[in-house]
């Protein structure tokens, strides 16, 4: 008979404190002043790899901010159908910007414009590239270069591996390398996707009352 | 305290001497000094405005400070005041500032959204003065003809067309001409306006069958000044209500200003009645700015934002960031934000650790390879004829841009470009090089080109 699990992996919503800093502690430290309101700037573009991260911290600030009552929006370009950027809110996070048509981006263009002209409002966005390399309208992509612009680094293998290996030990169990190194080949490699995927193991193991080994890691997959 | 006039004339003298005749008038001649009632050892200063008053708080109260106590005797104390009794808002001389502006901010923004702002019926942004704007040889043409206009609004140009590439300060100054009049006539009805918010409003007035509320209103302005017209593209509704609007406004010698990424000439998908009339005026061009601007730009808004920057990590920043102002001053705030970071003071060394990411991006990107690309690309001739020794005109000239640009861009010595183009003496380069800025210097085509090049290569 298959067993039935508790899940007690539940890794969390996305927040400031479960984001590795490794590679980008200055953009914490900057992210942190900015939700306990000693913040430098109102407009902040990050960038970097897909699965590095870039989501996970849009989406944590504006969880803080939407645990301070704070009117927030935060809009996933890769998943809104038609964006209507007239909205009216203290904090607005885009992410996944150069997704936006040219009709969203004119509109994006004057929402940034309304927020600049106001003394409130924070505006984050997230892209794979710096913005001046953005495939979007110059006027656009040079305004997200006028606030704080940070490269979001992406872990580096060695550390991912600490990272699921740390996972495994939480869940009670040990990970062994060449399943880490396999994952790391064979599947998506943002730290996301690998931890659920150790999740997913664990669990295969436990129902399976098998150790994790790679023959049980291809199992899976 | 009767030398109080004396002294108020003894700082205006002062004042005349170390700034400007503009300066002068601007932030030190409205003021008026008075003795604070009831308050011993103490002097008013009544701005006419808020603007002046924060001006003057953050910028020259230390200055009459240190004037008093060498007038003086003994310790004064300086309050500044506005004049409208009902909007006094007090600033005791030498109170202890924010770290930032933003740090004065209320918490949480609560009652208000990020389009929620107060009623500021002509959208001026205060901070966009001429005296915050750096002037250079790339925009002292343009900075001269918004002076003109300020000073002689509807007389002198009409309109003013100010046109160049992104982020080079066009709305900066022409937010600088709306405040200027502003300060001459606080009744003046001006309006700062994107084209596109101005496509919307006459969206919004067919919707609402509001066209003569929309005339009504854009048609009784004293200054009107439309940023970015090349959105105008198309949008015959939009160009025909703004034909209208400008020659009614041209008519009653009310003035204009307009802002463009292009020549009026080169805005395609627009009507030729409008692009004769935006001739009519002075057309002045905004070039990308030069090295030494570029470091000027960066110590002025240091200034203004209270940061140490010393001259040598000003020319570090400005050596790399090269394309616009907006990304100038970003990388100044992530040089900050470092600084802040680590606790250290801003440095040299502080700013290439602040900043490595952006200039291994840029390290990464220019090769001579990039470029021979880039420009053959830009001219639709093949990479190979780089390297070729065809010498029409066609290739030649576009090979001869690749040089002077891999000479600009690349850390690359005259011998290596050469040797990169097919082999190439490295004095070939060299008259590449001259040839080029001669030729940027007298034909404004290939002057646009050059820049347009720098802007792709540079991003």
């Amino acid at each position: 008979m298959r067993q039935l699990l508790l899940d007690i992996t539940e890794i969390g919503p996305p927040s400031l404190n479960n984001f590795i800093p490794e590679g980008n502690e200055e953009l914490l430290y900057t992210l942190k002043n900015l939700v306990a309101n000693n913040r430098q700037d109102r407009f902040y573009y990050l960038w970097g790899k897909t699965g590095s991260g870039k989501s996970h911290l849009l989406q944590a600030v504006t969880n803080i901010f939407l645990e301070q009552q704070r009117n927030t929006h935060y809009i996933d370009c890769n998943q809104a159908d038609e964006i209507d950027f007239s909205l009216n809110a203290d904090c607005i996070a885009v992410d996944n910007i150069e997704q936006l048509d040219d009709a969203e981006q004119i509109r994006l263009f004057n929402l940034y414009n309304q927020i600049r002209e106001s003394e409130y409002g924070i505006f984050l966005a997230s892209g794979t590239q710096p913005p001046a390399q953005l495939d979007l309208r110059q006027d656009l992509a040079t305004r997200l270069g006028w606030g704080l612009v940070y490269q979001v680094h992406e872990l580096t293998d060695e550390k991912k591996i600490e990272v699921m290996q740390d996972y495994a030990i939480r869940c009670g169990f040990e990970l062994p390398l060449d399943v880490c190194n396999y994952l790391l080949k064979h599947e998506q490699r943002d730290l996301s996707s690998l931890i659920r995927q150790v999740s997913a193991l664990d669990q295969l193991s436990l129902a399976r009352q098998r150790p994790v080994t790679l023959p049980l890691l291809r199992e899976l997959l | 305290m009767q030398k109080i006039e004396t002294f108020w004339h003894f700082c205006l003298k002062h004042f005349k001497q170390e700034l400007n005749g503009q300066q002068f008038n601007t932030w030190i001649k409205p003021l008026k000094l008075e003795i604070c009632p009831g308050v011993e050892n103490t002097l008013v200063l009544i701005a006419p405005n808020r603007f002046v008053l924060q001006w003057i708080k953050d910028n020259f109260v230390n200055r009459i400070d240190e004037m008093a106590q060498s007038h003086f005797n003994e310790k004064i104390h300086f309050k500044l005041e506005l004049k409208d009794p009902t909007e006094i808002e007090t600033a005791t001389i030498k109170a202890p500032e924010p770290k930032s502006k933003e740090d004065k901010k209320p918490p949480a923004d609560k009652a208000h959204g990020a389009t929620a702002r107060k009623t500021n019926p002509s959208r001026l942004n205060p901070a966009f003065t001429f005296d915050a704007f750096v002037t250079g040889k790339a925009n002292q043409l343009a900075r001269a003809g918004a002076i003109q206009v300020a000073e002689r609004p509807g007389i002198a140009y009409n309109p003013l067309f100010i046109y160049g590439g992104v982020g080079l300060g066009k709305t900066h100054l022409m937010h600088a001409v709306g405040n200027y009049v502003m300060e001459l006539d606080a009744g003046a009805k001006i309006r700062y306006v994107h084209a596109e918010k101005y496509v919307s409003d006459v969206v919004s007035a067919y919707q609402h069958k509001s066209f003569d509320k929309f005339k009504l209103y854009y048609h009784s302005l004293d200054l009107l000044l439309v940023d970015d017209v090349q959105f105008f593209s198309g949008k015959n509704r939009t160009q025909e209500e703004f034909f209208y609007a400008f020659n009614a406004l041209i008519e009653a010698h009310k003035q204009v200003i307009i802002t463009s990424d292009c020549y009026p000439k080169e805005i395609s998908g627009l009507e030729e009645r409008l692009v004769s009339r935006f001739g009519w005026g002075l057309t002045v061009a905004i070039e990308p700015p030069e090295l030494e601007m570029r470091v000027a730009i960066l110590l002025k808004k240091a200034f203004i934002e209270k940061i140490e920057l010393d001259e040598s990590t000003a020319f570090f920043i400005a050596k790399y960031i090269r394309s616009n102002v907006r990304e100038l001053e970003g990388a100044l705030k992530r040089v900050l934000a470092y600084s802040r970071f680590t606790g250290h003071p801003i440095s040299l060394d502080l700013a290439k650790e602040a900043l490595k990411d952006l200039l291994a991006i840029q390290n990464r990107q220019i090769s001579i390879e990039n470029i021979q690309k880039t420009v053959a690309d830009y001219y639709k001739i093949k990479v190979a004829d780089m390297y070729s020794k065809k010498r029409v005109r066609a290739i030649a000239r576009p090979r001869q841009v690749a040089m002077a640009i891999a000479k600009e861009l690349t850390q690359l010595s005259l011998p290596d470009i050469g040797e990169a183009f097919g082999g190439r003496d490295h004095t070939t380069v060299l008259h590449a090089h001259r040839k080029i800025i001669e030729l940027r210097a007298s034909d404004p085509g290939i002057n646009r080109d050059y820049s347009t090049l720098i802007h792709i290569l540079r991003g």
